[in-house]
């Protein structure tokens, strides 16, 4: 009797090891967002020409990076991307900052961060402030800042002080982004959506249905049941355009899949239709433009 | 008699260990920056109370641990808590592993330590003070490895 039951506790407990093991094996990793450490430029500059020339925000850029992988978070290098995009059209582009957009975009960078480095010339000796922006790239919303100015010494080497001062800051800089996930776990991943009309399309924005809701309200509608805990904020509407520019969806469906924009943008597609709508729609990371016919 | 002198010898005994084992858990703020330091290091001033100078000590050292995990160290590279937006939540819900963690662990995680007279003055004031440079992407590394923290990203 002893033995039999002895086999039977065996048995159970290679099953139940076994369905833990499996769970476990099934369970999908979280996808990542990728991130991309880029140099700050103003408006009329061009993002490879003060990578080349500043020496300064090449090493704080190097530093930042270095940071996300002590925390095992690998990062896409700017210049690598920059490299393989020399010889794309993008890099002839007239305007710098569309290049700055592209460049983001083409990367399928989720997230990135925008390094600056200042030189303080002073008589009591020289300082450099670093500043630190995190943005995330759909939907532009900032994520994290973090200005940090190295001690004054009397030295030519700045290397040596933006060094000190991305050491002294990262820590807090990369805790603060951390923070920014924890909130995106909480309440869900960040999108933006532009939905406009083809220039046949017999609909626009204030077209009024049976129930006399508009397209907008009918849109508006959706976007509130369907976006995670009802989260989203509409910047603008007009009679052909909608611009959504943040709504939150999940990390996981319910099922602990990853979640997928396709689908979600499928859904909503759907919805246009049974609302007697065609639709054409372009992803791009987060961002979703939809193009009613 | 003889059970008078036995009973005497068991309860000096009892007292004479009950105080060598006793440890302060008296938790207070008074954790500060020390200085800047680089990333992964973090440089700290605790003050500790108790009736003996290692007890004291003792709880200088585990009052600066608990204000980093529950707190943050305000100016310095980690005035977050460690433990996360909801660090008293997080606290009860590994209050085993992170009890152990401050009784048994942390000395692993202190690369300087620099201990200040002992001055006992009463028991609402603290009586030692503990200058601690402490290894914090090891001790970030560790909660991580245990599950107390989600590791960086989502």
């Amino acid at each position: 009797m002893k033995t039999k039951l002895l086999l039977l506790w065996s048995f159970i407990l290679v099953i139940t090891t076994n369905i833990n093991l499996q769970a476990q094996d099934i369970a999908p990793a979280k996808i990542q967002p990728k991130v991309m450490v880029i140099p700050y430029t103003t408006s009329d500059g061009s993002i490879s020409a003060e990578l080349e020339k500043n020496d300064l925000v090449r090493l704080a850029i190097s530093n930042v990076k270095e940071a996300f992988d002590k925390r095992n978070f690998p990062t896409v290098d700017l210049a690598a991307k920059l490299k393989q995009l020399r010889n794309d059209k993008v890099m002839e582009l007239e305007n710098q900052t569309s290049i700055k957009q592209d460049l983001i975009e083409i990367s399928g960078a989720d997230m990135y961060i925008e390094t600056e480095t200042t030189i303080n010339r002073s008589g009591g000796g020289n300082s450099v402030t670093v500043i630190l922006s995190a943005y995330d790239a759909f939907t532009g919303v900032s994520l994290a800042n973090k200005s940090g100015v190295s001690p004054r010494f009397h030295t030519e080497s700045f290397e040596k002080l933006v060094d000190k001062a991305v050491s002294e800051m990262t820590d807090d800089f990369m805790n603060t982004l951390q923070m920014r996930f924890e909130d995106i776990n909480a309440n869900g991943r960040m999108l933006a959506m532009n939905i406009t009309f083809s220039e046949e399309s017999e609909f626009d924005m204030d077209y009024e249905f049976d129930d006399l809701d508009m397209l907008s309200d009918k849109i508006e509608n959706w976007l509130e049941k369907n976006s995670y805990g009802s989260y989203y904020h509409i910047q603008g509407v007009t009679a052909t355009k909608m611009i959504v520019d943040e709504m939150r969806v999940p990390l996981k469906t319910e099922d602990g899949r990853n979640f997928r924009v396709s689908k979600f943008v499928q859904k909503f597609r759907k919805h246009l239709r049974t609302l007697g709508i065609e639709s054409s729609r372009d992803l791009q990371g987060g961002r979703i433009f939809i193009t009613i016919q | 008699m003889k059970i008078n002198k036995v009973l005497i010898l068991v309860f000096s005994t009892m007292l004479v260990i009950g105080l060598t084992n006793c440890k302060s858990s008296k938790f207070t703020g008074q954790t500060t920056l020390l200085k800047s330091t680089t990333s992964g290091q973090l440089a700290v001033k605790a003050s500790g109370y108790g009736s003996g100078k290692g007890v004291s000590v003792r709880n200088a050292i585990e009052n600066a641990f608990r204000n980093i995990l529950l707190r943050g160290i305000p100016g310095s590279n980690q005035n977050t808590p460690l433990l996360g937006n909801n660090s008293e939540k997080t606290y009860k819900a590994n209050k085993r592993f992170l009890d152990n963690m401050l009784e048994n662990e942390i000395n692993s995680f202190i690369l300087e330590q620099k201990n200040s007279n002992y001055n006992f003055f009463s028991i609402n004031d603290p009586s030692s003070e503990v200058e601690l440079l402490i290894n914090l992407a090891a001790l970030r590394s560790h909660l991580e490895q245990n599950g107390i923290i989600r590791g960086f990203g989502l």
